[in-house]
């Protein structure tokens, strides 16, 4: 195919090619799976942290899924040489699919909890592994424990690496409020693993 | 901007998540492939006609010489290009139009829907080559690549290394660099199901803004609008469930410009009094917090999310979207039969709770209205609002 002759790089170094997004969007399956491949361990990673411990397995793979569905609704619309990487678009997506989950859940009391999201691992073994579990389940807690936007804000800077600005875009917040609210997140976190010592 | 509070990424590493299940990619393929897609080349064809006919007969009667610009808007735009035809222009597409008899438009970026008339030249010039038609349903999107669709009539595409002829349910791609070509690789049944949405939303507004236009009784089984539903035989509703339409008007609660344009015509038409204009008005004023309320419901139930920032024609669109095709071959089928006189139990899934809401918040509103100016005078208001006429797969012979 012709339009293949352009050259396929990424924009951004992580981010996928824009031939392959184009086709993505006009509806080539292979490109809509090359796309839905490239990125969903990340969209799958922010979404289990961000529902733990209110997110069974199966409704993070939905909601994974949700969100994926809802890109390629936009994806013709989506900009390859706006602003916005497509990662953080996801993100942004993802973000706003699992307040709208979290929302969703308090109004229905009798929600499943999965507890298997926040017991302490168990089982024994090397004490390095078993600091390692130990501090993994403190900081799963305790970002539990965070307001929603607070956990979000705080994933998405301190798991995905997006900027202030871009986090203040995800969640229409002023940069100013991001901050402060990942300094509160920061706070209580550093707070939690004091535990360990 | 800085930020130098960082949390030590070892530690936060400690936090692990599992992978997601290795099948999860295939599920997506299939649920993306399982999005609503209904006689995508019936409802193009429908489109193009009604959009033909709204150009020429409802909003613009005349050609005349034209230009303008069009930058950047944020929503989608419809434009009338001197008589020559319709383009709808997606949020983001930037076009500059100029017609004198002839027409050309440059179309710098984005996703431009194009219906043409009969007439003299008409050419819409992009970075990658010029795509040259005449009379004709086109789609030009410009992005990295140039992507020409075409659902009636016939399109050139050329530039400076070659040139194709595409034909309708065809589409060819182009560069600057190179020439242009077939597409051979996703085919025409996924670009149309996927143009799918945006058609049925410029569906349901031409069959809005034609449906005032005659009650002209038409065989069942075409595209064109049909009769309402009150007014047919149950022979002919039998007809209709045993192809799965469900033709239903809407009421005027839907709250837009262009539905105020409907409402105002329709009160034209029907010879309304100053107090029956007072009644409508309203009853609208009343009755419409209700029905966006309810319509914002089901678009949570159905997403998840606050559709409070859409407007009601996008909230409808995105249930349909949303909504799993075998859902909605079913309601449709159901409520068809139902209509016909057969008992149907009815369903939990949303989009039949929506179809059934939608449906009666037509009857309500005639009602309401025959309570202050009579039921004649509310059913000859009732005539003049738009039709919508979906239509389900009825072959999959699976489902109840």
């Amino acid at each position: 195919m012709l339009a293949m002759t352009v050259a396929a790089q990424p924009r951004t170094e992580g981010e996928l090619d824009e031939v392959t997004l184009a086709r993505a969007a006009r509806g080539d399956q292979a490109a809509a799976r090359a796309l839905f491949v490239h990125y969903h361990r990340q969209v799958h990673a922010f979404l289990w942290r961000m529902l733990a411990p209110h997110g069974p397995r199966a409704t993070v793979e939905d909601l994974t899924q949700d969100t994926f569905l809802r890109a390629f609704a936009a994806l013709p619309r989506f900009q390859p040489g706006g602003a916005a990487r497509v990662s953080s678009w996801l993100l942004t997506i993802a973000t706003r699919v699992a307040l709208n989950e979290l929302r969703r859940q308090k109004r229905k009391p009798d929600a499943q909890v999965d507890v298997e999201l926040i017991a302490l691992p168990g089982g024994s073994g090397p004490h390095e592994e078993a600091e390692r579990r130990a501090t993994g389940a403190i900081l799963a807690r305790a970002i539990a424990e965070l307001p929603a936007d607070g956990r979000a804000v705080l994933l998405l800077r301190e798991y995905h690496d997006r900027s202030l600005d871009e986090i203040a875009r995800a969640l229409e917040l002023p940069v100013g409020t991001v901050q402060s609210r990942l300094a509160r997140a920061r706070a209580a976190l550093r707070e939690a693993l004091k535990e360990l010592s | 901007m800085s930020d130098d509070d960082r949390l030590d990424p070892q530690l936060l590493a400690r936090y692990e998540v599992p992978a997601p299940a290795p099948d999860l990619a295939d599920r997506f393929i299939a649920r993306l492939g399982d999005r609503p897609r209904r006689r995508p080349w019936v409802l193009i064809a429908a489109t193009c006609a009604l959009a033909a006919a709204v150009a020429l007969f409802v909003l613009w009667p005349a050609q005349r010489a034209s230009s303008g610009d069009l930058a950047a808007q944020a929503q989608r735009t419809t434009l009338e290009l001197g008589g020559r035809g319709v383009a709808v222009a997606e949020a983001g597409a930037r076009l500059h139009w100029q017609v004198k008899g002839d027409a050309r438009v440059d179309q710098s970026a984005g996703d431009v829907f194009y219906r043409v008339e009969h007439g003299g030249a008409f050419v819409v010039a992009t970075p990658a080559g010029d795509v040259t038609v005449t009379g004709t349903c086109f789609r030009v999107e410009v992005a990295l690549v140039v992507t020409v669709t075409v659902y009636e009539g016939t399109v050139d595409v050329a530039n400076a290394h070659g040139r194709v002829t595409l034909h309708a349910g065809e589409h060819a791609t182009a560069t600057r660099d190179t020439a242009p070509a077939h597409d051979q690789v996703s085919g025409v049944e996924a670009r149309l199901a996927e143009d799918h949405a945006r058609i049925t939303a410029l569906e349901a507004k031409l069959a809005q803004l034609s449906g005032g236009s005659g009650e002209t009784p038409t065989a069942i089984g075409s595209v064109q609008p049909t009769r309402r539903a009150f007014d047919m035989t149950q022979a002919e509703l039998a007809k209709l469930a045993s192809e799965c339409r469900l033709p239903f008007d809407v009421p005027p609660t839907a709250g837009s410009s262009l539905m105020d344009k409907i409402i105002e015509d329709g009160m034209k038409q029907a010879d309304f009094s100053d107090a029956e204009r007072a009644a409508v008005r309203r009853l609208i004023r009343e009755v419409q917090p209700l029905y966006v309320n309810e319509l914002l419901k089901f678009y949570a139930d159905i997403t998840g999310a606050d559709g409070s920032e859409l407007d009601p024609a996008t909230i409808v669109l995105e249930i349909e979207q949303k909504s799993p095709s075998s859902e909605i071959a079913i309601a449709y089928r159901k409520l068809a039969a139902e209509r016909a006189g057969q008992p149907i139990a009815a369903g939990d899934t949303v989009i039949e709770k929506y179809l059934r809401f939608a449906m009666r918040a037509s009857d309500d509103f005639e009602r309401k209205l025959a309570a202050e100016i009579g039921p004649a005078r509310a059913r000859a208001f009732r005539r003049t609002w738009g039709l919508v006429d979906w239509a389900a797969d009825c072959s999959q012979k699976d489902h109840p």
